[in-house]
């Protein structure tokens, strides 16, 4: 008989330690500082336009077009969200 | 009779139809076997017309193979196998039957060499898929099925009336390609449209051969999921079943990609219906709790992506649309099952409600991560080798603007189905829960699309762009090209952990444009409902006030005291007959 979610077991729930935490930072900063140095070794394809040829374009452009994004999502949140009975209330 | 002749999605269709009357074993023989048939079917196949029918004063190309028929019919069999896998352990016949019918007919879509044959396959395809939501069974999913059935049968007008107009204009049949009659001077005059040039080159733009063409763009558009007309997309396929929306995913708006890019290829505008949609499906996204419809919005956002290509219109951009389209069926289809298979193993849906999972279901979580890794474009994975192609032909354009507008897409793509989905529904604060991975057809549906997702993306040439109608030049495994897009990445990755704060889930919905017919248009009802009725109440009122007092002053003339009660002398009686009788003569012979 296959398991569903009738069957699902719940516990207390964990969190994840300090030391772990810090780790798991740390890796992720290794990650960006080794993707922004090897530019320093692998060549960069010919750029198409003006900015994209540049050292920083890339790490730029992909840290603030997600901040842009998520802000706006953010001020677009106050005239959208409601709640989730919405729909189910009276008109 | 040669078999081959007839359209290979009959396969799944008339499979799929057999299967509601057939036991389980065979239901399940039938679900691995009849896409495989239909793959060798279609592989069979050359290119060109091979088969037709007459039909009144017609002949409806049943059997035709356009250039990029045969990717997409591969990708739709693919689906149906791997949906009909996934959904094994489900034996809903009811949503197996119509999901096999549904892929069929997306399969006839693409197979379809007049306009005719092309418009029974679509609205086979809208009933079908409309069977899919409401198997289900619940309540919700019916009201979802309706509203889809709304906007899909108005998409069905609009689409047969430009047909109508078209043919009648040109008593052509076959499928052409299709001019705007849209100039490049009204693009570039400014962003918006010249209306005044427009209006004073009205019969240029709008006579009836045109507006047939305006009316096909139209419905077309509607199934591809164009804001306004997308809110059906986020609205009723979160409401299908775990497995149901898998197939779901697959065909609807990819087959009306394979139309864009059939009949509308180069059109313009459809740059900017692309990038609006891809811009609304990120940040809809960003702001939604419910995890399938996170992955709801993100196909709209993915699809931008091909309409964005199709406007472009070279070789390159048709080409990666026909790539991204396939990469994206399969990596939706896998994160769409891992998200059913949480929904499936916990009960929930919102991201609010989970956490903590990648404990208990590694390798629903792994696979996950593929399917957001291939999404977000990753080196190594299907999605960066496909979506490239268009990116790449902007630059080759020279879009600067487009290029720019698809690199910041990306970054959001990752922040919103990348690392949103697997983040909080894998990882994040903690649920408690500990549900074990999903049932063996599940877990090996999962598996084979996980492959499917890396394998392209390592070779490129020998598994995806063989597929592909003329050589595919551009190469992005290269290390530099890599470097930038994992740059591009991680540190939208980075931007995603600063921001977690401002992505802290709640309980809420988003509202979309759905809100017009489901609440404005309600209002709108209900006020004219009261309005009329009022209006009604009103004049029944007066009606009845005036007859009172009509019979009032009747009564009052003719009652004791009353003017015509009083006795007349004769002669006064005389006088006032002969006076009436001059009257009416008067009037009589004057008129």
């Amino acid at each position: 008989m296959t398991q569903t979610h009738t069957q699902c077991k719940q516990v207390e729930p964990q969190t994840l330690s300090q030391r772990a935490r810090r780790l798991l930072w740390g890796l992720f900063t290794c990650a960006l500082i080794l993707v922004v140095v090897a530019q320093l070794v692998i060549p960069a394809p010919k750029a198409y336009f003006s900015y994209d040829g540049e050292i920083w374009f890339y790490p730029l452009f992909g840290l603030l077009s997600s901040v842009a994004l998520v802000l706006f999502s953010r001020i677009l949140g106050f005239l959208l969200k409601r709640r989730e009975t919405y729909w189910e209330d009276k008109a | 009779m040669n078999l081959m002749l007839l359209p290979p999605g009959l396969i799944l269709i008339v499979g799929g139809i057999a299967m509601l009357f057939a036991t389980r074993r065979v239901r399940d023989v039938l679900t691995v076997l009849l896409p495989i048939l239909t793959l060798g079917q279609i592989w069979t196949i050359d290119g060109g017309q091979v088969g037709s029918v007459p039909f009144l004063a017609y002949e409806l190309i049943t059997v035709y193979v356009h250039p990029y028929t045969h990717i997409f019919a591969t990708v739709f069999a693919i689906a149906a196998l791997g949906g009909g896998i996934f959904a094994m352990h489900a034996r809903n016949r009811k949503e197996m039957a119509s999901a096999f019918v549904y892929a069929g007919a997306a399969i006839g879509v693409t197979f379809s060499g007049d306009l005719l044959t092309f418009f029974f396959f679509w609205e086979l395809m809208a009933i079908a898929s409309l069977m899919v939501i409401w198997s289900a069974d619940s309540e919700s999913s019916r009201a979802a099925g309706m509203r889809y059935a709304l906007m899909h049968f108005l998409g069905g007008v609009l689409l047969m009336s430009g047909i109508v107009a078209h043919v009648y204009v040109t008593n052509v049949t076959v499928l052409p390609t299709f001019q705007l009659h849209m100039d490049e001077w009204v693009w570039t005059s400014s962003v918006f449209l010249n209306v005044e040039q427009i209006y004073s080159n009205y019969e240029h733009f709008l006579n009836l051969q045109s507006l047939g063409i305006w009316l096909i763009f139209a419905g077309v558009l509607i199934n591809v999921g164009a804001p306004p007309f997308s809110s059906w997309l986020s609205d009723a396929y979160p409401e299908s079943s775990p497995t149901g929306m898998v197939f779901l995913s697959a065909f609807t708006t990819k087959t009306a990609v394979f139309a864009l890019l059939t009949l509308f290829a180069g059109t313009k505008i459809l740059i900017y219906i692309g990038m609006l949609m891809i811009f609304y499906g990120i940040i809809m996204a960003i702001l939604e709790n419910n995890i399938r419809r996170i992955l709801a919005y993100s196909i709209i956002n993915q699809v931008g992506f091909m309409v964005t290509g199709i406007g472009i219109g070279t070789t390159l951009a048709l080409q990666g649309v026909a790539a991204h389209a396939f990469c994206h069926i399969i990596y939706k289809a896998l994160l769409l099952m891992s998200a059913g298979s949480v929904l499936h193993m916990t009960g929930r849906h919102k991201c609010s409600e989970l956490g903590g999972l990648w404990r208990s279901m590694p390798l629903t979580c792994i696979c996950g991560i593929i399917g957001a890794m291939a999404i977000s474009a990753f080196p190594f994975t299907s999605g960066l080798v496909s979506k490239s192609l268009i990116s790449g032909a902007a630059a080759h354009e020279h879009l600067e603007w487009v290029w720019y507008a698809l690199a910041a897409a990306s970054a959001g793509v990752f922040m919103h189905a990348g690392i949103k989905f697997p983040w909080f529904v894998f990882f994040q604060a903690d649920s408690g829960l500990r549900p074990a991975d999903p049932p063996e057809n599940m877990r090996l549906a999962m598996i084979a699309f996980a492959a499917l997702c890396i394998i392209p993306g390592i070779f490129p040439q020998q598994t995806l762009y063989f597929m592909l109608p003329g050589e595919v030049t551009y190469d992005v495994n290269t290390p530099g090209y890599m470097m930038n897009q994992f740059q591009l990445l991680l540190f939208s990755g980075l931007a995603f952990f600063l921001c977690l704060p401002l992505l802290k889930r709640t309980p809420t919905i988003t509202l979309d444009f759905d809100w017009f017919y489901r609440r404005l248009a309600k209002w709108l009802l209900i006020f004219l409902e009261k309005g009329l009725r009022a209006g009604y109440t009103a004049s029944i009122y007066a009606v009845q006030h005036g007859l009172r007092l009509f019979i009032a002053s009747v009564a009052h003339l003719t009652a004791p005291g009353g003017v015509f009660a009083e006795t007349k002398t004769l002669a006064n009686t005389t006088l006032i007959v002969a006076t009436l009788l001059a009257g009416y003569l008067l009037l009589y012979y004057n008129l």
